[in-house]
């Protein structure tokens, strides 16, 4: 029975030696090129990318003309009965919405967009604006912020503005309620957040 | 049984651990060196410092958002037109490598992009020297596009980084390439 005991002893020692060699992967430091570090490269790019969106819809006048998209008689976004834009031609129908097509749809990113604010609780209410999904773990998200003020125009489906202001509108405090009645309607940050389909 | 002690199980369980050898060498072993190999480590922070800088210090006219300097975003990419005032914050004359502070042994490309909102492969932007446009094609006809820097190796891995402009009107993606 030596030979058999011999046999075993090795089986034992070889299945040590491989739990120390798996025990010594696991502790190995991360490196550059591990792959956690090389997407956060990636969610990096994506996440500067959707600031540069942000930033540019803000200076052109599309981040506000997006936030006022509200169709007042039907209590929803222009184009909708309910809820956000999902598809690619609902979407199109803003000009925030056709940047972000524009920039992410051509190299496989997806994006959402909300708009928040804080209400009267101080709980902080995230509506949704654009909602291609739930992002994945290594979505990137980025931020504006942007203040309505009560006499901002409600804009038409074709993005000129109205005679209906935010305060006067019927239905908007659905979307976004007033904040103050000094003349600031409220602050919502608008938040966008893109990942890898 | 022969005198050499040996059963059939012996033998099966020595073959099979040798193969289970093997078989983890060939799997592993050449995973566990490939984190010290030779990489784009490097490459990989300085591709957000030189998007960055490009964006915010070169072309941004001093304002510090991601809307560029039309005539210098024109200066910068286009070879014939010069900076005529040097009121742009970098040397025209100076390859673009030195005018994003970049050493020797490290290549950059920079080029500009549109997007395409039916998801096909991005447009090139052009200018004509005066104005900055989305081209609706493949190539810039009657300009030249919008690219800076060494022309890309045609083989070999390189980094991207990527910022979100608006420059003359047009929304545009500037794409920085290092290998």
């Amino acid at each position: 029975m030596r030979a058999q005991a011999h046999t075993l002893e090795a089986v034992t020692a070889g299945m040590i030696l491989l739990a120390s060699v798996v025990f010594a992967l696991q502790v190995t430091a991360v490196t550059p090129l591990s792959a956690s570090t090389s997407s956060q490269h990636i969610e990096n790019q994506q996440q500067s990318s959707a600031a540069g969106v942000l930033d540019t819809a803000r200076e052109t006048g599309a981040l506000e003309a997006a936030v006022v998209h509200w169709d007042d008689t039907n209590g929803s976004l222009h184009g909708v009965s309910a809820g956000a834009y999902t598809t690619d031609a609902e979407v199109n129908r803003t000009r925030l919405g056709r940047m972000l097509l524009e920039t992410f749809q051509s190299r496989g990113v997806a994006f959402n967009v909300y708009v928040t604010y804080t209400g009267d609780t101080g709980t902080v209410v995230r509506e949704r604006f654009i909602y291609r999904g739930e992002p994945s773990d290594n979505a990137a998200t980025a931020t504006t912020s942007l203040a309505l003020y009560d006499d901002d125009p409600l804009y038409d489906a074709n993005g000129t503005a109205t005679n209906t202001t935010v305060a006067g509108a019927g239905t908007y405090d659905n979307f976004v309620p007033p904040g103050s009645n000094s003349g600031l309607y409220n602050v919502v940050r608008v938040e966008v957040v893109v990942w890898r389909m | 049984m022969n005198g050499r002690g040996q059963t059939t199980i012996d033998f099966a369980i020595g073959t099979s651990v040798f193969l289970v050898t093997v078989a983890f060498v060939v799997a592993f072993v050449p995973g566990i060196f490939q984190p010290f190999a030779e990489g784009p480590q490097e490459e990989l922070a300085s591709v957000d410092r030189i998007a960055d800088t490009v964006v915010h210090d070169l072309l941004d006219g001093g304002d510090d958002t991601t809307t560029l300097d039309r005539e210098c975003t024109i200066y910068l990419f286009n070879d014939t037109d010069t900076d005529p005032t040097g009121a742009c914050p970098f040397d025209d004359s100076d390859p673009l490598s030195e005018q994003v502070g970049l050493t020797e042994g490290h290549h950059v490309n920079v080029t500009v992009v549109g997007g395409d909102p039916s998801g096909g492969s991005a447009n090139p932007v052009c200018t004509d020297g005066q104005h900055v446009t989305v081209s609706d094609t493949d190539d810039c006809t009657g300009g030249v596009a919008l690219d800076a820097g060494e022309p890309l190796p045609s083989s070999g891995a390189s980094v991207i980084g990527r910022r979100v402009v608006h420059v003359d009107g047009t929304t545009a993606t500037v794409v920085v390439r290092m290998w």
